[in-house]
């Protein structure tokens, strides 16, 4: 059954998929840095009437917890990531590689280190990699 | 004179610009010993991510690194490839101030280099103000 996205459901199927996820468990050993959000720009044409997060709560390989929060409750995160629904969507998907969608400007790193994203840039991926792996119901807008 | 690293007005919507001015000034505060290696730096480098579509212009003028959106005038130095090589540039693997060789991060940027995907335009001329990014720039 797909899971509608964004929601606290598929926030929560994300850290699932992640944790289940071999490859981000290798790549993402290393991970001491904190925790990620996923800020998702207000966009009715969703339901969404504010910015809202996707808080991981990341550490050595290991999603210890996913909470979909108002933006506003994210900001205490290492690090913040904005984009708008169809961003993340492309993104979220695996139709643009995040690496990719940060040069084109689609993706914007809010808050955080970004030395020490580049270095885990393959841990990045096996994220997104995860992401692909649930069986997403994404709105059309 | 302080070092500064700043966007061009007509950067601040190109992505790759505001990615590696960013990695600049935090590399630089992390590192306040690549300020010098960073001041000694003059020319214009160009980067081309061909298939993310998009270029920029980084002029190194001293105190002031200045990054630009698209490719302005006649570059020093030219780098053109994918995300993925242009990404991995910080990454290089070294042993002390040069490449290692057998890192693999290097080893698939020199593949990407024999095939064509990555190309470098400018060298040796320009080789100073390539070490001198790579060094400045390096995460790893």
């Amino acid at each position: 059954m797909s899971i509608k996205f964004p929601s606290p459901e598929w926030t929560q199927a994300f850290a699932d998929a992640v944790n289940a996820n071999a490859g981000y468990r290798e790549a993402g050993k290393g991970w001491t840095h904190g925790k990620v959000a996923y800020v998702l720009k207000a966009d009715p044409r969703i339901g969404t009437t504010e910015d809202m997060a996707m808080v991981l709560d990341l550490h050595q390989g290991q999603c210890r917890g996913a909470t979909y929060v108002p933006a506003t409750e994210a900001q205490s995160s290492d690090f913040v990531i904005v984009a708008e629904y169809p961003r993340w969507k492309e993104v979220l998907s695996g139709e643009v590689d995040p690496t990719k969608a940060m040069m084109q400007n689609k993706l914007k790193l809010e808050k955080g280190h970004l030395p020490t994203i580049v270095k885990f840039v393959v841990a990045s991926k096996e994220l997104v990699k995860s992401a692909t792996a649930i069986q997403t119901d994404f709105p059309a807008v | 004179m302080a070092f500064v690293v700043e966007l061009d007005p007509g950067a601040e919507d190109n992505g790759l610009a505001n990615m590696l001015a960013t990695m600049m000034r935090q590399n630089v505060e992390d590192h306040p010993e690549r300020v010098d290696i960073a001041k000694k730096m003059r020319g214009r480098m160009a980067i081309f991510a061909e298939d993310a579509e998009v270029s920029i212009s980084i002029d190194f003028e001293g105190e002031r690194v200045l990054f630009r959106d698209g490719i302005v005038g006649v570059p020093d130095l030219t780098i053109r490839g994918g995300f993925e090589q242009i990404g991995d540039l910080s990454r290089m693997e070294q042993v002390g101030a040069v490449p290692d060789p057998r890192g693999p991060v290097n080893r698939a940027l020199f593949a990407a280099m024999r095939e064509g995907k990555l190309r470098v335009h400018g060298l040796p001329r320009a080789l100073p103000l390539l070490l001198g990014f790579g060094d400045v720039m390096h995460v790893a």
